[in-house]
């Protein structure tokens, strides 16, 4: 899609520059050393991190120091465990204080099990985050008007999702995907329930700006092998969606009775 | 001064000079999401010996999008005042011609002869803002026509936003207002004088229209002032610019083909049949749902052949002379020359001969009127 | 003195200032976010901000997660 410069193949979203069009979520890992390990491999450079309360117990994992001291990488909080706008607003605004970037992504699932983003309350979060200077990516179903609706807000991309959370069912909204891709003005990241490196090139290759992927790497069978993995099918996708793909095979039988005879009897 | 083309309208990067091969043109026939490039090859020489399968390809989007239907509208020209000096115009300012506006009265018996004939969508026709037929005058006219007609759409000067907000509330559903062509060279060149010589301010003008909520636009350009392959385009690249922002609204696009008329224009860049043909087809493959319109400028055969391959609009019954549809002569010209004269039964008749139903749209005005009066 | 962190009755020893609290809990040099009765309270003002009888306090930090 046309809407950025593409100088060497940047993206900019909320007014920064990225290259590499892989995020990654932090969560689900078995240790602090794997994650850190895992966003190394995966060349990301905005990664999600979630919002928690300090325990009394002094000794707590720190899973963060590491991942803070890492050079180039934006810390995403992830407003995830808001079950309205109010909670999602509230948790950005402490999260902010934390990560010291206006990045935010507004997830807002009320239901705990299928994890399906709020709609309504997205839009009320991201509308009031917006106006609040925030760089607000708003995790959200794969509906078109929904998107143009963000868009209008003041968004700074759309996430609309593959799938479910944790449900590794790939792009099952691909043809609401394409529809988003068409008209919008800002980055469109797929997020959540992509399973496969393969399925993360398919979303490139469709016009995707990034992909964010999570469970897909945590609880991969070697997640740092799998975060490079992604990486390497991120840039794939990207070059092929450059490239442009070969046209589909399937040719028209042409009609006995042509539809364009009228036209050999010329007019002026 | 010629005008500079805003980037989001700037064809260049789809206007390749080493032209299409065939093998561009089957990689666009078999793109999923068919843009500029895509049209530029269909639209170039080398897509010539597809147009059977262009033509296939139309009918069947046209058949998802639209079913097999025909909507049928009249355009009805209230006054052909005009201060503009468009070289191509019939009514333009140094062209000797009766001028007329319709007074109210007048505009009144045409509305009901227009209903009579079945029609419930009126495209109401002016020349430039003038004092004869300024704002004022197309605002009660408006009015008017929405008292009968489910859609009212007019075709005549860029306004501002307050005032297509004005008209819109005042019944107007539509607005279309042809770049005519969108190379600002040739624009400055074939409108010689008069406020029609503002590219820009035209250009901007359908945005205004639906940022005012009007719930459709109509764009288009003149075939046969300026390349037809950068005016298509271009046509595209409005479209799409519009879509992006105001994507609540409508688009329509008309093809109109420079025809004779009094004062004999010969038209710079001539466009045959096969070629608008071709250009029907290569616009409904890249843009599969936005209505498709054809004028009664074409021959009877030709409407009857694009008829639901890619076309899912027509006119019907055509004046293009002020009113002329009731009793009393047309005491005016016509601004271009009418080749389908059917009426609208006969319209009708040869559009079921061809398995396509003509409709004339009245049930949404409901909920409209609903809106405005509330009962929720 | 009696505060309510983190939604859990606790008696502090040292509430001075925010910052003390936060020593007493040994999070002192923790990357924290301190919302005091709603309000958040940014790292600068620690120090100065006092603790009453009765306040709420809740901390929270970044961790793997999204």
């Amino acid at each position: 899609m046309e809407r950025q410069g593409e100088v060497q193949d940047e993206w900019i979203v909320g007014g920064h520059r990225f290259s590499s069009r892989l995020l990654m979520g932090t969560g689900k890992f078995q240790d602090e050393e794997t994650m850190v390990g895992a966003v190394l491999a995966s060349g990301a450079q905005i990664v999600t991190v979630a919002l928690r309360r300090v325990g009394r117990i002094p000794q707590e994992d720190d899973m963060l120091g590491p991942l803070q001291r890492l050079r180039g990488i934006t810390l995403m909080p992830n407003t995830s465990g808001a079950r309205n706008a109010s909670e999602a607003i509230r948790a950005a605004r402490l999260g902010r204080e934390l990560s010291g970037s206006s990045f935010v992504k507004v997830e807002i699932h009320p239901n705990p099990h299928h994890l399906m983003p709020d709609p309504i309350e997205t839009f009320e979060a991201a509308r009031i985050l917006a106006a609040e200077g925030f760089v607000v990516m708003p995790y959200m179903p794969a509906d078109p008007v929904l998107a143009k609706r963000l868009e209008d807000v003041g968004c700074a991309s759309l996430m609309p999702l593959g799938s479910a959370i944790g449900s590794g069912r790939g792009l099952a909204t691909a043809e609401m995907l394409r529809l988003i891709l068409r008209d919008a003005r800002i980055p469109v990241i797929v997020d959540a329930g992509l399973r496969s490196p393969s399925e993360a090139a398919a979303a490139l290759e469709m016009g995707c700006d990034a992909v964010l992927v999570n469970s897909a790497v945590a609880a991969s069978g070697d997640p740092i092998a799998m975060a490079a993995a992604f990486a390497q099918a991120v840039a794939a996708g990207r070059n092929a969606h450059r490239a442009g793909l070969m046209p589909r095979g399937g040719g028209t039988a042409l009609a006995t009775s042509p539809l364009t005879a009228f036209l050999s009897v010329e007019g002026p | 001064m010629t005008p500079q083309m805003p980037a989001w309208l700037d064809p260049s990067p789809w206007l390749d000079e080493k032209g299409s091969s065939p093998a561009d043109v089957e990689r666009a026939l078999g793109c999923d999401e068919p843009g500029p490039r895509e049209l530029a090859a269909l639209l170039s020489p080398a897509a010539h010996p597809f147009m059977e399968v262009m033509a296939q390809r139309a009918r069947t989007l046209t058949q998802r999008h639209f079913g097999r239907t025909i909507s049928l509208y009249a355009p009805l020209y209230l006054a052909n005042y005009c201060t503009n000096g468009c070289a191509y115009c019939g009514f333009a300012s140094d062209r000797a011609q009766p001028r007329h506006r319709l007074e109210p009265a007048e505009a009144e018996e045409e509305l009901a002869m227009l209903k009579e004939m079945g029609f419930e969508e009126v495209l109401l026709l002016t020349g430039e803002r003038t004092s004869h037929a300024g704002f004022d005058y197309l605002l009660e006219c408006v009015a008017l026509a929405a008292q009968r007609f489910h859609g009212v759409g007019i075709e005549t000067f860029p306004m501002t936003t307050r005032e297509y907000a004005l008209l819109a509330e005042a019944g107007c559903s539509g607005v279309t207002l042809y770049q005519e062509t969108y190379d600002p060279l040739q624009y400055d060149r074939l409108h010689r004088w008069g406020p029609k010589k503002e590219y820009l301010d035209r250009l901007e003008a359908p945005a205004r229209a639906m940022e005012a909520g009007m719930r459709t636009v109509g764009l288009g350009v003149l075939l046969g002032l300026s390349d037809p392959v950068f005016d298509a385009v271009c046509l595209l690249r409005h479209v799409l610019h519009l879509q992006r922002i105001h994507w609540k609204s409508g688009i329509t696009l008309s093809f109109p083909r420079l025809r004779p008329q009094a004062g004999n224009f010969a038209a710079p860049f001539p466009v045959d049949e096969a070629w608008l043909a071709r250009m029907v087809f290569a616009v409904r493959i890249v843009l599969p749902d936005v209505p498709l319109l054809l004028s009664t400028r074409e021959r009877p055969a030709f409407r009857d052949g694009m008829a639901g391959l890619g076309i899912s609009k027509m006119s019907a019954g055509s004046r293009t002379t002020v009113g002329g549809y009731g009793e009393a002569e047309p005491t005016t010209d016509g601004q271009f020359q009418v080749s389908d004269r059917r009426s609208v039964p006969e319209i009708c008749d040869m559009l079921r001969n061809r398995g396509l139903m003509p409709v004339f749209k009245n049930w949404d005005r409901v909920f409209r009127d609903a809106e405005a009066g509330g009962h929720g | 003195m009696k505060l309510t962190v983190n939604g859990e009755a606790y008696v502090a020893k040292q509430a001075e200032s925010v910052t003390a609290l936060l020593e007493e809990m040994g999070i002192g040099g923790r990357a924290v976010v301190v919302v005091l009765n709603d309000e958040v309270i940014p790292a600068s003002s620690r120090s100065t901000c006092g603790l009453r009888e009765g306040d709420c306090v809740d901390l929270f930090r970044l961790v793997g997660g999204g």
